[in-house]
């Protein structure tokens, strides 16, 4: 009982011990917390005084730190800038113009001397400035928004466009001939293109580029014609390329004629007769004019529904006719359809015994024949050499075709070939077959394939200027060959581009195309032997600024590369690009002739070599640009150093 | 004669001296934390205090354009920037009110006006507050004729 009195008593004393020591840690404690929360004021205020003293002190005031000074030296900045300017918003102007360092620079600058505490300050989640690596325990942040004038402009003052209304450029038409044929054994072979150039051009230069085959020498050439607008110009082409086979006595030819003095603006005709005492006399591929003119025209802007016709040359084959027609279909090309409208003259009705025999065969993009007017290809026997299919002759008849083709079209380069009394090397016939084309006097009766489709957007918008150029392959006459050439930013838009093919002897092509380093991508395969078109169109997508490279391969129905077929150095690149004829608003300028001034110059740096002809400009004034950058929320975070 | 041999054991003693010395552990550290205390009750008041009298180069004071015979409250401030005619009031009242408008007690009071490189532009009161006991500070940023200012407040006593 005495016992447990007396531990009850020391219990009783401990415990108010114990107690008051915890009531001292209390107190001890609320201290702490006391000094935390000076401590987040001081820091607080320090970061409310830093925010507001950089938002309302103009940037003048601190013309000689090195930073600001520097860019005031380079014109960067200007008086005018440093005096509208808070330093906020000069920080902020460089921040947002992408100038990260110098808005750095200048935070640290102006600020290292205001404050022995560590800070921060921030925008965005970003820091443009911190001096000090670590953080604090307690942070005090004071924000605000601001937003602000671009660098180097007047808040205030005048701004102005420009464009061109009508313009003169230098572009480059090539007009191609289909390879086409054909005179078997020194019959005459005529070719007849007409076509249009522009009427207000001046012609610079005009080159026809001839591709044939025909007799085995130049005494025994047997090449008849070749007139442009009615004059003579066979004597005056400069051969450039010879491939003999002799055991034929025929010969691949290439060459070219200057025809600038016989090109005309306006309509024209060129005229082409050509033998060969044996085999079988026609057009290869590479045939074509190249014509560069300068034309002065008023800017439009295109349809995005396209309506194309592709016309053949006309065609007259004395042992029947032939031609291999090539088109294209842009990439992105929606809606498409197509049509085959044949005008074929004097064509010989063929019958072996009772049965009909065919005469007519049309290949659409496939080594399918797409129509066969008979379904026989009987002959009594094989006369020349095993060449020529004997058969009855039962009349002479016009026949006019329609096709439509529309589900045989593919994105990209076409190829429709007509055989007419004739499918070489097996069939040759004996009269004046005509595929009939007369594009100038007679469209509608012509043959010619007719193609429509949509794009996303027109091909030329208002303002854009396009100008078509041709480099010339060069090298040696090789297969395969590769071309490789440089597209620079300025060209950067280009909207068409083919490779015009050259070739003596030729079976099948293919061709590639590919950008810098990037995989080859094949962009044509002949369908069917002897579909080699003459030009085959590239998609400008595959295109980009630097170097690009082109190939081409001539190939066997096997797959393997001819060995006698190569590709001629003037085969080559026809490319189409955009050029802008229009500028937006510019900088702001204090008075709206200087802006003007500005406006044209701006302009004339754009569109280069093209003469402006008739531009037009509106200009109008403008007050307080705060949209160039923000409203931005820039935070001040301050600590104390650790 | 059990309690008196009760009083003298061994145990007694162990547990005399050890209640003596928890008694003056205690009482020592209850000094200790008076003094701590006591110094965090002036520590409050001069940062309080120093805070307050900070502000005044922040705040317009009551009347706004208060002078120094109808001045309510202290206040140097006039559309976010330091106002020459407000100060200039301030040194003309002197000391003595400035004093009293800010409730200092037994603090003194002293403002120390730089420029960013560090040249001194205003010193009121003309006092030397080194070698004093206590003494607080707080170093505000302002703009003065359209220039950046530190502003020094120093509390001593």
């Amino acid at each position: 009982m005495r016992r447990g009195w007396v531990f009850t008593l020391d219990a009783a004393i401990g415990m108010c011990a114990l107690f008051l020591f915890l009531g001292i840690v209390i107190l001890l404690k609320q201290g702490t917390s006391f000094e935390r929360v000076s401590s987040f004021q001081l820091l607080s205020y320090q970061a409310r005084d830093m925010v507001d003293f950089l938002s309302t002190v103009k940037a003048k005031e601190f013309d000689d730190t090195p930073t600001i000074r520097r860019l005031l030296q380079r014109g960067v900045l200007t008086e005018e800038d440093l005096q509208e300017k808070s330093l906020l918003d000069l920080i902020g102007s460089f921040w947002y113009g992408g100038n990260h360092s110098i808005a750095a620079n200048i935070t640290g600058e102006v600020l290292e001397n205001f404050t022995s505490y560590c800070f921060s300050l921030q925008t965005e989640n970003q820091t443009i400035y911190s001096n000090c690596n670590d953080t604090g325990k307690i942070i005090a942040v004071a924000s605000c928004l601001a937003s602000g004038y671009e660098v180097g402009k007047p808040v205030s003052g005048y701004i102005a466009r420009a464009w061109a209304t009508k313009v003169t450029k230098n572009t480059t038409k090539i007009i191609p001939f289909l390879p086409e044929g054909s005179g078997w054994t020194g019959r005459r072979f005529e070719v007849t293109k007409n076509f249009t150039l522009p009427e207000n051009i001046t012609i610079y230069d005009a080159k026809l580029y001839v591709s044939a085959h025909l007799g085995d020498s130049q005494e025994n050439a047997e090449f008849e014609h070749l007139t442009v607008n009615g004059v003579e110009k066979k004597d005056e082409i400069v051969w450039l390329y010879l491939q003999e086979e002799s055991w034929r006595e025929t010969t691949a030819v290439y060459g070219y004629a200057n025809v600038t003095e016989e090109l005309r603006p306006g309509n024209n005709s060129i005229y082409v007769s050509i033998k060969t005492p044996n085999y079988h006399s026609h057009l290869h591929p590479g045939m074509r004019l190249v014509v560069t003119y300068s034309l002065t025209y008023d800017l439009y802007s295109s349809n995005r529904t396209v309506k194309k016709r592709f016309y053949f040359d006309n065609v007259v084959g004395r042992t029947g006719a032939w031609a291999t027609l090539s088109f294209y279909i842009p990439e992105g090309a929606k809606n498409v359809s197509g049509r085959l409208h044949l005008n074929l003259k004097h064509v010989d009705d063929t019958r072996v015994w009772w049965w009909d025999t065919e005469d007519i065969r049309v290949y659409v993009n496939s080594d399918e024949p797409f129509y066969r007017d008979a379904s026989s290809t009987w002959c009594y026997f094989f006369a020349e050499g095993g060449y020529y299919c004997v058969r009855d002759f039962a009349g002479e008849s016009d026949r006019v075709l329609d096709f439509d083709i529309t589900s045989e079209l593919v994105n990209g380069t076409n190829v429709v070939s007509v055989y007419v009394n004739c499918y070489g090397d097996y069939h040759w016939g004996r009269r004046n077959a005509t595929i009939y084309s007369s594009p100038l006097r007679d469209p509608n009766s012509s043959s010619y394939v007719e193609i429509s489709y949509t794009l996303d957007k027109p091909p030329i918008l208002y303002g854009e200027i396009d100008i078509t150029k041709e480099l010339i392959f060069g090298g040696d006459a090789e297969n395969p060959k590769q071309f490789d050439f440089n597209l620079t930013e300025r060209e950067s838009e280009v909207s068409e581009s083919f490779v015009h093919i050259a070739q003596g002897f030729s079976s099948m092509i293919r061709t590639y195309a590919w950008f810098d380093n990037e995989s080859e991508t094949l962009v044509f395969e002949s369908p069917a032997v002897r579909a080699v078109p003459e030009n085959v169109y590239i998609p400008p997508s595959i295109w980009g600024v630097g170097e690009n490279h082109v190939k081409l391969e001539d190939v066997q129905p096997g797959g393997s590369l001819s060995s006698t077929n190569y590709i001629l150095p003037w085969s080559s690149l026809e490319y189409t690009y955009k050029v802008k004829g229009i500028v937006g608003y510019g900088e702001v300028f204090n008075s709206s002739s200087l802006a003007i001034q500005d406006a044209i110059q701006r302009l004339l740096n754009q569109t280069g070599e093209i003469g402006l002809e008739n531009v037009k400009y509106d200009t109008k004034a403008v007050h307080g640009i705060k949209w160039l950058w923000g409203p931005s929320l820039f935070k001040v975070l301050v600590w104390e150093r650790g | 004669m059990w309690v008196k041999g009760q009083a003298v054991t061994y145990d007694f003693f162990v547990a005399s001296a050890i209640f003596l010395l928890a008694v003056t552990l205690l009482l020592t550290y209850w000094y200790r934390a008076s003094l701590e205390i006591e110094e965090w009750r002036v520590k409050n008041f001069a940062l309080e205090k120093l805070v307050s009298s900070s502000q005044v180069w922040f705040k317009e004071g009551y009347p706004k354009g208060w002078n120094e015979s109808n001045v309510v409250e202290l206040g140097l401030a006039s559309e976010g920037e330091i106002n020459q005619t407000k100060v200039n009031a301030m040194v003309k009242m002197g000391y003595g009110k400035v004093a009293s408008l800010l409730s200092l007690g037994t603090w003194d009071l002293c403002f120390e006006v730089r420029d960013r490189k560090g040249k001194l532009l205003f010193l009121f009161p003309e006092v030397n507050y080194l070698g004093k006991k206590d003494v607080y500070h707080i170093e505000r940023i302002a703009v003065w004729n359209g220039s950046p200012v530190v502003i020094k407040t120093v509390l001593s006593r």
